[in-house]
């Protein structure tokens, strides 16, 4: 899932970048408030991490650019101040979801896979396609009821098709789910990817579009 | 008994009337005892001084016993006076101490207008009666005295078929006369006084004189008689007219008296009511929860104590305004912590992750270190500000040492070369030129060194983390100016005015800094009543470079 991330504060926002991707977030961060909100525009995002108190611009007018603009992307909403007031505005404004400082790590995947899963109308805990399922809570991939051992990005690229069950994904599109700006992506790697996936949980559940891109095979 | 002189009868009349019937029973054995006719007046001279001896001595006795029981009555006057001195301001009632001065002034102006009444009674009264001495002595100047045997007169006599109530208060020993001839031969007298009346033939007109064995004195008065054989001499006791003047005092003075305990008792009733705004306003106070900021009602305060309720007034919005700045800067302090404390949450969360890279863990740990120093800072720098905020301004005159500073003229050479020397190395690590140029003789201010220093190091402090690499700083002392100076990365003019807000930072900022150095500054400034600008100005006409500029100025410094 790819997160945008916008945070002036040097350690918080190194910190949520470092450890979400863990937890298969790739994240895109801006410490200044302007390129952050020009960045929503230009990409694709999942769901939104915004930090209110940004020097020079308000957080909040940041989210009312963005809704006017229509954009419904999920945005999780960071700040200092636990003023009500504030946060009644915020939500008002098209906030999902608030965090004051300081949060925990943890809190914010969970809260942030909840706003996208949320977002996909999905209100189980697993999605199952066939002989496979996905656990969105600890993100693993099962097969007939046993874990697979898959890596972060195979992961994620699951948790993707799996998200977008109907439609055809192209492959800049997952490049651009699955890496962040600045990561070194190769011609090759998504379908790097997509050859360890059908190795692990077998051929047919990703079949390729051609001249297209990939969408899920059909359930079993 | 019949035998007796009606001289003598009357005499005898008058005692039995003054002392009683011993006095009369031992008078009357005397006379039957002796009758000798010229024996008479020594006996009865006698007696009577015997009784005025008697009187004085009682008089005598009762003005000691009098000076005593006044002496007591002040001691008691001076020992309530200490007592009442004794207690602490707070209790010293407004009421009571208006009564007792009240009183005491009453007492005084009482006593001054009765001695003015006095020396007026005395002029009117010595008027009267010598008026009436001459009426009397002109009288006598016109009888013809050449054929009268010596006569002793008794000068009063109760009417005949006059009732005692009719004949009115009639005194009679209010007059004394004798009639000497030239020869200095008494013709006539009264019997009781006037036969003991001195001669004295060169005096004339009003004089005073002492009766022989007597301690009173009389006012008489001489004329001769108009065949100019005879000198008459009427007089009066001195005593009787000061009698006559108490009399009279007291008289007048009675009814203030009785009226005296009447007047306090108002006095002390008004009081009461009138102080009662007050002891309300009291009540007030005394209820009022601290954190209330309402004005006091001054409606009801009367107009003498409307002062002291509007400085009440005045010290209550004080203290709001006092209340509401450390509590808005209490509520920026715990936001401006909670920021880092976020940081140095997740910086940890991530080094304790399982399975992460060591590069991204050591990553994490060094974020963390620079985290917490961070978090010191910021501490630091708030107990700082919060100290030089609750600080009083310089005082104008060098006094006690203040908040524990010493203070002193300032060594400008002395602190400015101390910082060059503090900060040289960590410019010198950037690449930044840092130059220092001294005034010949800048003025001589007072001021905290130990403050001057901080102010310095915050600015130097704010010059090396924003200069960019291999700029400069660039320190200049003139006369009554510090110039601080760094080139700095674009910066607008509207984020240069709001520098020295709490915890307000330009945005962009790469370096951590908590916000709170040019506060800091410019509270420093301030106790010192320095001037601060800070700009940012182009250098050059295009534009290429901007210069970022402190400037202190010293023109309202204390000298």
């Amino acid at each position: 899932m790819r997160v945008l991330l916008v945070e002036d504060d040097l350690l918080i926002g190194n910190g949520i970048k470092a450890g979400l991707s863990k937890h298969g977030f790739s994240i895109d961060w801006f410490k200044d408030g302007a390129v952050g909100r020009e960045a929503l525009l230009s990409a694709d995002y999942d769901a939104v991490i915004l930090d209110l108190s940004l020097p020079g611009i308000d957080g909040l007018d940041i989210l009312r650019g963005w809704r006017a603009s229509g954009r419904d992307v999920p945005v999780l909403v960071l700040t200092a101040r636990d003023a009500l007031k504030q946060k009644v505005e915020g939500l008002n404004l098209g906030a999902d979801d608030y965090l004051g400082k300081p949060f925990d790590l943890e809190e914010v995947a969970a809260r942030l896979r909840a706003l996208v899963r949320r977002r996909h109308g999905i209100t189980e805990r697993l999605l199952l396609h066939g002989a496979v399922s996905f656990s969105l809570e600890n993100r693993t991939v099962f097969l007939q009821g046993s874990p697979v051992a898959l890596g972060p990005k195979e992961v994620m690229l699951v948790e993707l098709m799996l998200l977008n069950k109907q439609s055809v994904l192209s492959k800049s599109a997952i490049e651009d789910k699955l890496y962040p700006w600045g990561e070194e992506v190769s011609s090759n790697s998504v379908e790097v990817l997509v050859h360890r996936i059908r190795r692990k949980l077998g051929h047919g559940f990703i079949r390729t579009v051609h001249g297209v891109g990939y969408a899920l095979g059909d359930a079993p | 008994m019949s035998a007796m002189p009606e001289s003598v009868r009357r005499v005898i009349d008058r005692l039995q009337k003054k002392f009683g019937t011993l006095e009369r029973f031992i008078f009357e054995s005397l006379c039957e005892s002796s009758r000798d006719k010229f024996l008479w007046p020594e006996i009865r001279r006698r007696i009577l001084s015997a009784v005025k001896r008697f009187f004085a001595a009682s008089i005598a006795l009762a003005l000691k016993a009098a000076e005593t029981a006044l002496r007591l009555i002040l001691w008691g006057l001076s020992r309530l006076w200490e007592r009442f001195q004794g207690l602490p301001l707070s209790k010293k009632s407004l009421r009571l101490r208006l009564s007792l001065f009240f009183t005491a002034f009453l007492a005084f102006a009482w006593f001054g207008a009765a001695f003015f009444a006095w020396m007026e009674c005395e002029g009117y009264i010595n008027e009267f009666f010598d008026t009436q001495q001459m009426l009397f002595a002109k009288r006598l100047a016109e009888t013809d005295f050449t054929n009268e045997a010596a006569v002793f007169l008794k000068t009063r006599e109760r009417l005949p078929g006059v009732d005692k109530k009719a004949a009115g208060d009639l005194e009679d020993d209010a007059l004394g006369f004798a009639v000497f001839t030239i020869a200095g031969e008494l013709v006539m007298a009264d019997g009781k006084n006037g036969r003991r009346f001195t001669f004295e033939p060169d005096k004339k007109g009003f004089s005073d004189m002492r009766l022989p064995g007597e301690k009173g004195v009389w006012r008489v008065v001489r004329l001769v008689s108009r065949d100019g054989r005879h000198i008459i001499t009427v007089g009066q006791e001195e005593d009787y007219r000061q009698d006559m003047m108490l009399d009279m005092l007291s008289k007048q003075i009675m009814p203030w008296l009785v009226l005296l305990p009447v007047l306090l008792s108002g006095l002390i009733f008004i009081l009461s009511r009138e102080l009662a705004p007050l002891r309300a306003l009291a009540k007030r106070l005394r209820t009022r929860p601290p954190e209330d900021a309402v004005p006091l009602d001054l409606s009801q305060i009367p107009s003498e104590a409307l002062p002291l309720a509007e400085a009440l007034n005045g010290f209550f919005s004080r203290t709001k305004a006092m209340l509401t700045r450390e509590r808005s800067f209490i509520s920026d302090a715990a936001h401006e912590l909670r920021t880092p404390l976020a940081g140095l949450r997740v910086q940890a969360q991530v080094a304790a992750q399982r399975g992460i890279r060591r590069e991204t863990r050591q990553e994490a740990l060094g974020f963390l270190l620079q985290g917490i120093d961070r978090c010191a800072r910021l501490v630091e720098q708030l107990l700082e500000l919060s100290r030089l905020e609750a600080m009083g301004d310089i005082p104008p005159v060098q006094d006690a040492p203040f908040a524990g500073l010493c203070r002193s003229t300032l060594e400008w050479p002395v602190l400015l070369d101390e910082i060059v020397r503090e900060y040289g190395a960590k410019a010198e690590r950037k690449g930044l030129a840092l130059k220092c140029e001294l005034a010949p003789a800048p003025s001589p201010i007072q001021g905290y060194p130990a403050l001057i220093s901080m102010l310095l190091r915050n600015l130097l402090d704010n010059a090396v983390i924003y200069a960019p690499r291999n700029g400069y700083i660039r320190i200049y002392l003139e006369n009554s100016r510090l110039n601080i100076e760094n080139n700095a990365p674009e910066f607008s003019e509207a984020h240069a005015s709001r520098l020295g807000e709490r915890f307000f930072r330009p945005p962009g900022q790469e370096e951590p800094g908590s916000g709170l150095g040019l506060s800091i500054v410019r509270r420093i400034a301030e106790i010192h009543h320095f001037g601060l600008s800070v700009r940012a100005r182009r250098e050059n006409q295009d534009g290429a470079e901007t210069v970022f500029c402190v400037t202190l100025t010293f023109n309202n410094a204390v000298i």
